[in-house]
C-alpha cells in the first residue's frame, strides 16, 4: 500500500493511499465534527460538517470523502470553519422538532443532540411545518419530522441489506428519505423492506426506532450485553440491550467484527412468542393437572423415573432429543447424560442427517476446528459458489453478504440450483443441471479441474459445456467461497456431498488446515451441536461410532409410536413437531408456557434462547460467548445446570459450580484428542 | 438589437445603466439568445452572474423567482442547499411583498456565501452567484423593498428556468448525466439505468458506441481528465444484462391511442417509437432491411455493437406494443397514402443515410470488382452476406465509417489495409479512441494523399492511383483546405477499393405528391424544433433531417419529433413542452466554460474499461471494447463526479 505523506493542522502525518482525509485526521488525533459519516458505510457528504480547508482550493471540501493527496495541507479548524458549522447545525435544527428531545428515545444518545451541545447553537426557529409520519409495521417506527437526511439508512439499505428500500424524494426542503414503492413514498412493508433493523441501528436521530424500544427506559438506564444471534446456523454478533428484565433492543456488534450486519430473526425476533407466558417454574403432572413444585422435586422423579424405565426395558428404551438451539455446553450435557448415565445412544439434538454426514467429511478433510471463510471476507473472494435457493429466507446476513462482495466489489456469483431471480451480481454464472444429477454436476468440475474427461459426466447434467469450463475456471481462480444452503440438502439428497468435497478440494477451496467452504443451516448452532456430540453418528469432536450410531430423530420418534422407546427427555425449543403418545415418562425443558406437551410428566423452565448463557460455534467455526444479563432469567435454573443436576440424580459426577467448570471439562477433553 | 443594460455573466463585468443606448453592448457578445419562444429576453439569471436586457425586471422579484426554482429543483442531500435555500427564498418572497428589513438583506448575504461555500453539488455552489452580484450592484432595488407600502410588481413577466450541466447541455439529448452517474455512486445501478431509459432505449448501445459529447464538456477536463461517462452507461446497461431486467418496461398509461407510423427501425426511430409507445400510442415501424436497427445493425461492426446488446433493447422498444414490419420499403411495399388509409394519423420518416457519397474519381462508376462502397460494404459484412474479398484492401476516408470498414477488413483476413485520407491525422473526424484501435490493430495509415483513378484489369481492380496532399487555407468547417501537390501521383498496390467518405440518403420514396420538402444538401427539411416536415402530419428525424451524425444526435431529434407529434395529434398543432423550448435556449447559451477554475481537489486520474488483446481481436468479430474490469472501477470513476448542477433562468 502506497504511503502519502501530507499536513494537517501543520501536523505532518502519513496515510496509505486510499486513506480519507478524514480517516487519516482521526488515526492521528485530530477530530473533525461528522453527522452523517459512519464508519460501516461509504462516506455521503451530505451534512457538510466535516469541511476543511485544503491549500489550493479556493473553497472548503469535505473531508470524508476526498482521499489524501501527497503534500496535500489541510487545516480543519478555523474562525470560518466554525461559524459555518454552527451555522449548518443551526439550519439543521431550523428543519427538526428539537422541543421533542424531553421525550424522545434518543435523548442522551443523540447525534445531532450532541452536534448541538458541543457548538452550543442558538435554537433556530422552525421554517416549516413538519411532516406526520403513518407507517403501519410491526417492529419499526418511523418519524420523518426527525429525520435529518443523512442518508445513512438510504446506504446501509442498499450497500448492506442489499436492498432498495429507501429512496431519496427530491424536493428542497420538502425532500424526504422515505422508503419507495415505484417511485412514490410509501410504508417499509410497501418498499419490501425485510426489517433487518440496520437502518435503526445507523441512524443518528429517531427518525428510526424499535417499536419495542418505545418507552422501554433511558439510554443511559439500558444494560447491555455482547453476545450472539442464534436464530440460525451464522452466529452473528449481536449486542442485546436490557431494561430491566425486557429485552429492549438487539443491536448489531459495534466492535470486533465491526459488520454489524443484522436480519429480522436477529433484530426483532428474539423474543417473539412468547407473549402468552414463560414457564417460571418446574412443574410436576399430577392427577389435577401441572402443579408447581421445587427442582429437587422435580429432579428426583425425573431421575427415578428414566432410572426405572432403565431397569425395567434396558436403556435403548430411553431417549434424548432437542431442537437445534442449544449452547456447545448443553450439548455436551445432554449427551454425557445419555450416554454415560441413561446408556443409550439415542441422543438426536435436532440436525439433519444430511448435514450431519457434509460437517463430519469436510472435518475429515480439514483436520478439526478449522474456521471457515467469515462473512466479511466475501468481499475480497475472486468468486462466491452459492449452492441452492431460498438464502435470503434461511441464513439472511449470507445472503447480504454475498449481494454486497457480488455488487460492489468484483465476486462473481456462481449460483447451483437457485429459484427465480434471488441474488444479483455484476458478473453472474447460474447452473441448473437437471433433477438429481448435481453429483453428476460436481464431478464433471472435480474431472475438468484434474484435466480428466468430463464430457461424460457432464453430459449427465444437460449443461453447457462452456458454463461448465467457466464454473471450473472460477473456482480453481484462488479466491473462491462455496455456500451450501441449507435447502440444497433438501432439495438434492446426499449424494453430492462427497463430489462437492473432492471438486472442492481439486480446486483448493478446502484443504487440510483451511476452508473456503460453509454449509449453512437453519438450526442456531448447528456447528457447535455437532462437535459437542450431539447427534446420534458421533461422539464428542467427532469421533466417530463406526456403525453403533444411535436412533435419529425420526427414528426416534418412529421407535415411541412403535413402543420401543418409552422415555424421552426432550429440550423443546425449536422442536417444531408434536411429540407421538406411548410415552411412559416425559421430562421437557420448556421456554413458553403454550409449548407445554399435555402429556409431559415434569416440565423444567428454560430461559428463552436469547438470554441462554453459553457458547456457540458459527458456521465458520467461531465460537462465541452469549452472555446472559444477570437476573434476567429471573429465578430459573439456565438449561446446563438442569441437565448437570439430572445427571447427577441418576448416579453421575457432582453437578459443577459453574458453567466454566463445563466449559473447562470440554477443553481438557479437546487437549487429549 | 437586443441591448445589455447589465451583464456580471462569466465575471466580466457590464455596466451600462444610465448609458446611451449606442454605449449598450449586444447580447450576442454574451452567446445569449435575444429571444425565447417567441418572446425577447428580458433578464437572465444563472449560475455564472446576472444579466439585464429590460429595466422592466424587478431584480429582487427575479431572484425570488430564482430561488424558489432552486428549491424545486434541489435534490435534498445537503443541509445548505436544501434548507438554506428555502430560507433565501422566503427572506426575498418577504422583501418582494414590502415586508422586508435590513436584517434581511444582511442574511441575504451570509447565509448566501455558506450556501456557496458549504453546499454538496454546485446547484448550492452556483445558485448565490446571482444573487450576490445583485446585493452589490443593485443594492438600491434591494433598500427600495424596505418599509415598502406595498410589493413589488411584477408587470406580468415570465420566469422560465432549467436545471441543467455542462455535461448533460453538451449531451444532444441532454440525458440527466449528473442524476444517473450519483445514482451509481449510491449503488442503485438499478435505478441509475432507469434515468437513462427516460430518453431513449439504447443504453447498451450509447454506451458502447456513443461519441460522447458530454465528455468534451465535463468540467473534471478543467482539474484532471473527464468522467468516463459513456463506459459508465454501459456499466449500468450490463449490469441489467448480466441480471435480467429488473422489471418489465413499464406498460403505457392508457394505451390504445392514435396510429402512429414510423419509416426506418434506426437509432432516430426506435427511439421515437418508444417515446410513442411510452405514451400510449399504437406505433408501427417499416423497415426496409431484413433486420431491425438501422445503422446500428448494418452499419456498426458486431466488435464495437454486439448483436445480442442491440437486439436486446429492440425487444425491449417492442414489449411497449411496438410492431415493426421488416422488408418493407417505404414507396415500394408500401406508400404514404396506404399509410394515411390503413389509419395512421401521423408519420415519422427516419429512413437515415444508407448510400454512399461518390469520391468523383476514374473507375469509380465502372462496376470493377473489388470496388464496394463503404455503407454497402458494411452491411454485407454484418449481415454475413457474400463479399468477394481481395488481398489488399484501400478504404478512402477519416470517419468513424472508415474506421469501420477498415477494422472489419483486417477481421475478414484482408492483409494489408490501408487508410486514405486526404488531410492529416489531427483532422481526421473519427473518435480518437478507434482511430488509436485501428492503428493498434495494423491498418496502414496513408494521410493526405487522395485517390485520382482507380486502374482495373480485364473488370477487376489492380491498384489505385493516388496524389500527395498539401493542406492550405482553413476552409468554412475551420478545417485546412488540402491541395493536390501536382505530380505527385503514386500507385498503391490494392485490388479492393472502400470508399468512406460520406453518406447519402435516397429520398424518392418522397418525390411526387408526398408535400415533403428537400434541402439543397438531399436531407428531408424539418423544423429545428419540432422536426416537423412541410408535408402536414408527416415529420422526420436523424440522418434524413441532420445528415450523417451520429446516434445521440438522431435520438435527440427523435425525441424531439415525438413529442412534437404527441402535441400536434392532441391539439392539431406540433409543438415542444415548455422544458425542450428551454433546452434549446441553454444549448445557444452553453454552459461548460473552459475558463473557470472549479474550486476542487484535483489529480484524480480517470479509469479506463479494458480491452481485449489486439491479437485476440483480429481473430473475429468478438466485442473489442469490454467496459469497465468490475464494480470497484465503476465507483470510483462515478465518485468523481462533481455534480455540476446549475439553474438558469430566462426572463420574458
Amino acid at each position: 500500500m502506497k504511503a502519502v505523506s501530507l499536513t494537517i493542522d501543520g501536523k505532518r502525518i502519513y496515510a496509505a493511499a486510499g486513506t480519507t482525509i478524514l480517516e487519516a485526521a482521526r488515526k492521528n488525533g485530530i477530530e473533525i465534527p461528522t453527522l452523517c459519516y459512519h464508519p460501516r458505510l461509504r462516506p455521503l457528504g451530505h451534512c457538510r460538517l466535516c469541511i476543511v480547508e485544503v491549500e489550493g482550493v479556493a473553497a472548503p471540501v469535505t473531508s470524508c470523502d476526498n482521499p489524501v493527496q501527497e503534500g496535500m495541507v489541510v487545516t480543519t479548524s478555523t474562525p470560518q470553519l466554525e461559524a459555518m458549522r454552527r451555522e449548518i447545525i443551526s439550519l439543521m435544527l431550523a428543519n427538526h422538532p428539537y422541543k421533542d428531545c424531553l421525550t424522545c428515545e434518543r435523548t442522551g444518545s443523540c447525534e445531532l443532540q450532541e452536534k448541538a451541545y458541543s457548538c452550543q447553537v442558538e435554537l433556530p426557529e422552525l421554517i416549516r411545518a413538519l411532516p406526520v409520519t403513518q407507517d403501519d409495521n410491526p417492529y419499526i417506527v418511523r418519524d420523518e419530522a426527525k429525520c435529518i437526511l443523512c442518508g445513512r439508512c438510504l446506504r446501509v439499505c442498499r450497500d448492506y441489506a442489499g436492498c432498495n428500500v429507501f429512496g431519496l424524494l427530491s424536493g428542497g426542503i420538502e425532500s424526504r428519505i422515505t422508503p419507495v414503492h415505484e417511485g412514490e413514498a410509501a410504508g417499509l412493508e410497501e418498499a419490501g423492506c425485510i426489517f433487518c433493523g440496520q437502518c435503526v441501528d445507523v441512524c443518528p436521530v429517531a427518525a428510526l426506532s424499535e417499536r419495542e424500544r418505545a418507552a422501554a427506559g433511558r439510554e443511559w438506564d439500558l444494560a447491555s450485553f455482547a453476545g450472539v444471534c442464534m436464530e440460525c446456523s451464522l452466529g452473528c454478533t449481536v449486542e442485546r440491550h436490557f431494561a430491566g428484565e425486557k429485552l429492549a433492543r438487539v443491536t448489531g456488534s459495534s466492535e470486533g467484527e465491526k459488520s454489524g450486519w443484522l436480519c429480522q430473526k436477529g433484530k426483532f425476533n428474539a423474543a417473539e412468542g412468547l407473549e402468552n407466558g414463560l414457564v417460571t417454574a418446574p412443574l410436576l403432572r399430577g392427577e389435577e393437572g401441572f402443579r408447581e413444585v421445587s427442582y429437587e422435586e422435580a429432579l428426583k422423579e425425573t431421575g427415578r423415573a428414566f432410572l426405572e424405565i432403565k431397569k425395567k426395558r434396558g436403556p435403548a428404551a430411553l431417549a434424548v432429543i432437542a431442537g437445534g438451539r442449544c449452547s456447545n455446553e448443553e450439548s455436551y450435557l445432554l449427551q454425557k447424560m445419555a450416554r454415560e448415565l441413561m446408556k443409550t445412544g439415542h441422543v438426536d439434538l435436532g440436525l439433519k442427517p444430511a448435514l450431519v454426514e457434509a460437517l463430519c467429511a469436510l472435518e475429515d478433510i480439514t483436520g478439526p476446528a478449522v474456521p471457515g471463510p467469515s462473512l466479511a471476507s466475501m468481499r475480497d473472494s475472486g468468486a462466491i459458489f452459492v449452492l441452492g435457493q431460498d438464502l435470503a429466507r434461511t441464513n439472511p446476513v449470507a445472503a447480504m453478504a454475498v449481494e454486497q462482495a457480488c455488487r460492489l466489489s468484483s465476486a462473481v456469483l456462481v449460483q447451483i440450483c437457485p429459484s427465480g431471480k434471488e441474488l444479483t451480481a455484476w458478473e453472474r454464472l447460474v447452473l441448473q443441471p437437471r433433477q438429481g444429477s448435481e453429483a453428476d454436476l460436481f464431478r464433471a468440475l472435480a474431472a475438468l479441474l484434474q484435466d480428466q474427461p468430463a464430457a461424460d459426466t457432464a453430459k449427465k447434467t444437460g449443461l453447457d459445456e462452456a458454463d461448465l469450463s467457466r464454473a471450473a475456471q472460477l473456482l480453481s481462480g484462488g479466491k473462491s467461497v462455496i455456500l451450501v444452503c441449507p435447502s440444497f440438502f433438501e432439495k438434492a439428497g446426499r449424494d453430492w456431498i462427497e463430489p462437492l468435497l473432492e471438486a472442492a478440494q481439486a480446486a483448493g477451496v478446502v484443504e487440510r488446515g483451511r476452508s473456503s467452504l460453509l454449509f449453512l443451516a437453519e438450526e442456531g448452532n448447528a456447528r457447535g451441536i455437532l462437535e459437542a456430540g450431539g447427534a446420534p453418528q458421533l461422539l464428542p469432536g467427532y469421533v466417530s461410532l463406526n456403525g453403533k450410531s444411535g436412533y435419529t430423530r425420526d427414528q426416534i420418534m418412529k421407535a415411541i409410536e412403535a413402543g420401543e422407546i418409552k422415555g424421552l427427555f426432550a429440550a423443546l425449543d425449536g422442536v417444531a413437531e408434536p411429540l407421538p403418545p406411548g410415552l411412559e415418562f416425559l421430562a421437557v425443558l420448556c421456554v413458553s408456557k403454550s409449548d407445554i406437551p399435555a402429556e409431559a410428566n415434569v416440565v423444567f423452565p428454560a430461559p428463552p434462547l436469547y438470554l441462554k448463557e453459553g457458547t456457540f460455534t458459527g458456521s465458520d467455526g467461531r465460537r462465541k460467548q452469549n452472555l446472559a444479563a444477570s437476573g434476567a432469567a429471573g429465578n430459573i435454573w439456565p438449561e446446563w445446570r438442569v441437565i448437570a443436576a439430572l445427571a447427577e440424580v441418576m448416579g453421575g459426577a457432582a453437578a459443577y459450580s459453574s458453567l466454566k467448570g463445563v466449559q473447562e471439562e470440554i477443553d481438557r477433553l479437546e487437549e487429549r484428542r | 438589437m437586443a441591448k445589455v443594460l447589465f451583464s456580471s455573466w462569466r465575471g466580466r463585468l457590464i455596466d451600462a445603466r444610465g448609458k446611451e443606448p449606442a454605449e449598450q453592448p449586444e447580447l450576442t457578445e454574451l452567446n445569449l439568445p435575444a429571444e425565447l419562444d417567441g418572446a425577447p429576453l428580458k433578464a437572465f439569471l444563472g449560475w455564472a452572474g446576472l444579466v439585464l436586457v429590460d429595466p422592466q425586471v424587478n431584480i429582487v422579484a427575479a431572484l425570488w423567482h430564482y430561488f424558489k426554482a432552486v428549491q424545486r429543483e434541489s435534490c435534498g442531500r445537503c443541509v445548505p442547499c436544501r434548507i438554506g435555500t428555502r430560507v433565501l427564498a422566503d427572506r426575498l418572497g418577504k422583501l418582494v411583498e414590502g415586508k422586508g428589513t435590513e436584517h434581511d438583506l444582511n442574511l441575504l448575504t451570509n447565509l448566501g456565501r455558506l450556501v456557496k461555500e458549504s453546499s454538496l453539488c454546485e446547484l448550492g455552489q452556483s445558485a448565490p452567484v446571482p444573487l450576490l452580484d445583485a446585493l452589490e450592484y443593485f443594492r438600491g432595488d434591494f433598500e427600495a423593498c424596505l418599509g415598502a407600502s406595498k410589493p413589488v410588481t411584477e408587470n406580468n413577466l415570465t420566469y422560465r428556468s432549467l436545471l441543467t450541466a455542462p455535461c448533460r447541455n453538451g449531451c444532444p439529448a441532454h440525458i440527466n448525466i449528473p442524476h444517473y452517474i450519483g445514482m451509481i455512486n449510491g449503488g442503485f445501478y438499478e435505478e441509475s439505468l432507469g434515468i437513462i431509459r427516460e430518453k431513449t432505449p439504447l443504453a447498451g448501445v450509447l454506451g458502447r458506441v456513443c461519441v460522447h459529447p458530454c465528455e468534451a464538456n465535463c468540467r473534471r477536463l478543467l482539474l484532471d481528465e473527464a468522467l468516463s461517462i459513456r463506459v459508465l452507461k454501459r456499466f449500468v446497461a450490463d449490469f441489467e444484462r448480466n441480471n435480467g431486467p429488473a422489471r418489465a418496461a413499464a406498460a403505457p398509461a392508457s394505451p390504445g391511442g392514435k396510429k402512429v407510423a414510423v419509416i426506418g427501425s434506426g437509432p432516430a426511430g426506435l427511439t421515437a417509437s418508444y417515446q410513442l409507445a411510452r405514451k400510449g400510442y399504437r406505433v408501427t415501424i417499416f423497415e426496409a432491411l431484413p433486420v431491425a436497427g438501422g445503422m446500428l445493425a448494418v452499419g456498426i461492426p458486431s466488435y464495437r455493437l454486439p448483436w445480442d446488446v442491440l437486439n436486446d433493447e429492440i425487444e425491449l422498444v417492442k414489449s411497449l406494443g411496438v410492431e415493426i414490419k421488416l422488408n418493407t420499403r417505404i414507396g415500394k411495399d408500401i406508400t404514404f397514402e396506404e399509410l394515411r388509409r390503413d389509419g395512421f394519423e401521423a408519420i415519422l420518416v427516419a429512413t437515415g443515410l444508407h448510400d454512399s457519397a461518390s469520391m468523383g474519381v476514374e473507375g469509380e462508376d465502372a462496376g470493377y470488382k473489388g470496388f464496394f462502397p463503404g455503407v454497402e460494404y458494411l452491411r454485407r459484412v454484418n449481415l454475413n452476406q457474400e463479399i468477394e474479398l481481395g488481398r489488399r484492401a484501400a478504404v478512402i476516408g477519416g470517419g468513424n465509417v472508415a474506421m469501420d470498414c477498415a477494422r472489419s477488413s483486417l477481421r475478414l483476413g484482408i492483409e494489408e489495409v490501408y487508410l486514405v485520407y486526404r488531410r492529416s491525422r489531427a483532422e481526421m473526424p473519427a473518435n480518437e479512441a478507434e482511430i488509436i484501435a485501428a492503428e493498434e490493430e495494423g491498418v496502414k495509415f496513408c494521410l493526405l494523399a487522395n485517390p485520382t483513378r482507380i486502374l482495373a484489369e480485364n473488370g477487376r481492380i489492380v491498384g489505385m492511383e493516388c496524389i500527395r496532399m498539401e493542406l492550405g487555407e482553413p476552409d468554412s468547417s475551420g478545417r485546412r483546405r488540402p491541395v493536390p501537390v501536382k505530380g505527385s501521383e503514386f500507385i498503391l498496390d490494392v485490388d479492393m477499393v472502400i470508399p468512406a467518405i460520406g453518406q447519402v440518403a435516397d429520398l424518392s420514396f418522397l418525390s411526387g405528391d408526398s408535400g415533403v420538402e428537400i434541402t439543397k444538401r438531399g436531407a428531408i427539411a424539418a423544423d429545428s424544433l419540432t422536426m416537423a416536415t412541410t408535408a402536414p402530419g408527416v415529420f422526420a428525424a436523424g440522418d434524413a433531417v441532420l445528415g450523417a451524425r451520429t446516434v445521440i444526435e438522431a435520438v435527440a431529434s427523435a425525441n424531439k419529433a415525438a413529442e412534437a407529434i404527441d402535441h400536434y395529434l392532441r391539439t392539431g398543432e406540433a409543438a415542444l413542452p415548455e422544458h425542450m423550448i428551454m433546452e434549446d435556449f441553454i444549448e445557444k447559451t452553453g454552459v461548460y466554460d473552459p475558463e473557470e477554475k472549479p474550486p476542487l481537489i484535483g489529480n484524480l486520474p480517470r479509469e479506463e474499461e479494458s480491452c481485449l488483446p489486439v491479437s485476440d481481436r483480429l481473430k473475429g468479430f468478438a466485442e473489442a471494447e469490454l467496459g469497465f474490469d468490475g464494480p470497484p472501477v465503476a465507483l470510483r470513476e462515478a465518485g468523481r463526479c462533481a455534480a455540476c448542477l446549475r439553474l438558469g433562468m430566462a426572463v420574458i
